[in-house]
């Protein structure tokens, strides 16, 4: 293990699988493999993007990153401390450093509390302050996300998706963890509001120097937000690298063909559709060989029997494609 | 100075909850639109304020027997007429309330929390746990909910108290099955899951977070069924199972009364019909509350 102090989170051949029970007696016949062995290191202050279409274990990594979803096999270590075998004291003093905003910003908050019970409550689980310092403490919170003290006695229906998703920022950032998972925090808010979200992440990751990752599936969000980028398919990493290099040489097929799928505001520009042929295969029987092929326009014997891994193509810039070196120029 | 600081503070405080005070005039304004549940509101808050000001009303001792004038029929002395042991049955009837509201809110009570305590825990842990405390339930629902209460209540013996328990024993898995849903339906909620990411024991994520979700389906079915718990502790008394004589409780003394039926029908019939009353207002009640909490209905 490289102890490095640039170095947030270490991932280390992170797998989940989650198992398919059916027949009369629910045995196990099967197992979805939603994340299949992933390596990858999340550096201190970046924002490090996770590309990829639904299901293809992106979620199921912040979630995993965060325990709050054991993992099958590998380890993830927070700031030097291996979290798959940490102890329940331990694993509490850890989740002060660590949070998540989800996708939903109308089913992440309570229904029935008020605002803020719902941003104090981390302070009520790991602080032993009063009702009047965490009262305090909420009103702060809610205004460097953009929202005023009178919101803290209402409850969340009386808000907009965007101010919704203002409080559940507040609610991840008022412990002021080191790391947030940001697990598709605009997906599910109008185009005009999606940007002063983003805006204000990145603000807040200046002034409470956060780390991010940032689970998405819209690359113009990525183009925007983040410093690195991992692109995900089936529950494998394809390519990783800085932002620039994923998208001025995208290598692995796959990455090609998402990048062409970014819609270009431009009624009058025409351009050339690369689509992949078929479907995402079943993740429970995934292709032997390269994940891809079934897809790829590249596809050659070799990808059918090797499986590929993530090569080094320059700085860091890595590509898991058996022809990368003909692909990339 | 200081009276305008407090004035701004209450005129802040009912800006603040203005979007709650409105949902409450939707909710009464759903009410008056229903003339049942009207009917059924007035017909509990009566029975209620009977209940409270029962010596007030009731002219005579309930218990105090009189046998000079016994079997006397309904006469301006004795609105309700009196029983074979010279009782005046208007008073009876009118304490008769007070044994009524005891059963209905202490049955409400212990059936409501084991069920619910029961089906949150089921529904949140799941597995091992919710197989098992749902098989204990479903052994109680395999039998006839009043044959069981009556095995309860002759096991234990007659009387008031093992009247109210037996009756708990046998409706709390009505709640249960009620809360465990929603458990089950809210555990999968990100809300929880936020929860468990900021750290939170399994204890405080059930108690101040599951528990307020699966309140309100139950305390709607609650309602619903005060009316059947009053039948079924009528019924005990009927069998002689409940409450024991002299004490004033409306099956017993509509038992009281069917060896007389044909010649002095005002023993059974009058306590008879307190019976109904109350039981159509709760049930009437019950459905409008169901209905005005129904989502759809709301705005």
């Amino acid at each position: 293990m490289v102890t490095n102090n640039n170095v947030l989170i270490e991932i280390n051949s992170l797998k989940k699988y989650f198992p398919v029970r059916s027949g009369i007696f629910l045995r196990v016949k099967k197992y979805v493999r939603a994340v299949d062995g992933v390596d990858l290191v999340i550096k201190r202050n970046e924002t490090l993007a996770l590309v990829g279409e639904s299901g293809c274990g992106k979620t199921t990594i912040g979630r995993t990153i965060l325990h709050l979803t054991e993992p099958t096999d590998g380890e993830v270590v927070f700031e030097g401390k291996n979290l798959t075998n940490a102890s329940k004291e331990e694993l509490m003093q850890l989740r002060k450093g660590m949070q998540i905003v989800f996708q939903n910003p109308y089913t992440s908050l309570h229904p029935r509390k008020l605002v803020k019970d719902i941003v104090g409550e981390p302070l009520k689980i790991h602080t032993n302050l009063s009702s009047v310092e965490i009262l305090n403490k909420v009103k702060e919170t809610l205004e460097s996300v953009g929202l005023r003290e009178e919101h803290m006695y209402r409850y969340p229906h009386e808000f907009s998706g965007g101010q919704r998703q203002r409080i559940a920022v507040a609610r991840a950032i008022i412990l002021k963890p080191k790391f947030i998972v940001l697990d598709e925090p605009t997906s599910a808010l109008d185009v005009s509001v999606q940007a002063r979200i983003l805006n204000l992440l990145n603000e807040l990751k200046e002034e409470l120097s956060l780390t991010y990752l940032f689970i998405t599936h819209d690359l113009a969000v990525v183009d925007y937000m983040a410093d690195r980028v991992a692109v995900m398919y089936l529950g494998k990493i394809v390519e990783l690298g800085k932002k620039d290099d994923i998208f001025s040489k995208p290598t692995h097929p796959y990455t090609r063909v998402l990048e062409a799928a970014i819609p270009i505001p431009d009624p009058f520009f025409k351009k050339e559709k690369i689509l992949p042929k078929g479907e995402v295969p079943d993740p429970a029987n995934p292709p032997k060989g390269c994940r891809f092929h079934t897809r790829c326009d590249y596809s050659i014997d070799k990808c059918e029997k090797v499986e590929p891994v993530l090569e080094n193509i320059e700085g860091e810039h890595y590509v898991a494609c058996h022809r990368w070196r003909e692909i990339y120029k | 100075m200081k009276q305008d600081t407090l004035s701004m503070k209450w005129k802040n405080f009912v800006e603040s909850r203005k979007p709650l005070i409105d949902d409450w005039k939707h909710t009464a304004y759903l009410w008056r639109k229903s003339k049942l549940t009207m009917i059924g509101t007035f017909v509990i808050v009566a029975f209620i304020i009977i209940a409270i000001f029962a010596p007030f009303i009731a002219p005579y001792d309930p218990i105090a027997q009189d046998l000079s004038k016994r079997l006397q029929p309904p006469s301006s002395e004795h609105l309700f007429g009196t029983d074979q042991f010279g009782r005046d049955i208007f008073s009876r009837v009118i304490y008769g309330s007070r044994i009524a509201i005891q059963i209905i809110v202490l049955v409400s009570i212990i059936s409501g929390g084991i069920g619910t305590l029961v089906g949150v825990f089921a529904g949140y842990f799941g597995g091992v746990v919710d197989e098992v405390l749902m098989r204990i339930t479903d052994m109680f629902l395999a039998f006839p909910s009043l044959v069981l209460a009556m095995a309860f209540a002759a096991a234990m013996g007659p009387s008031l108290t093992n009247t109210i328990i037996a009756i708990s024993l046998v409706y709390w898995t009505v709640y249960a099955r009620l809360a465990r849903a929603e458990a089950l339906r809210v555990k999968n909620m990100e809300y929880i899951e936020a929860e468990r990411a900021m750290g939170a024991s399994n204890f405080r994520i059930i108690f101040s977070h599951v528990l307020p979700m699966c309140i309100s389906p139950v305390l709607v079915q609650l309602t619903l069924r005060m009316g059947t718990i009053i039948l079924t502790a009528a019924g005990l008394g009927f069998l002689g199972l409940g409450a024991q004589p002299p004490t004033p409780e409306w099956g017993a003394m509509v038992s009281d009364g069917r060896n007389y039926l044909v010649d002095q029908w005002w023993i059974s019939t009058f306590p008879g019909i307190a019976i109904a009353i109350v039981v159509l207002g709760f049930n009437l009640l019950g459905d409008g509350i169901r209905d005005m909490l129904d989502p759809r209905l709301r705005r």
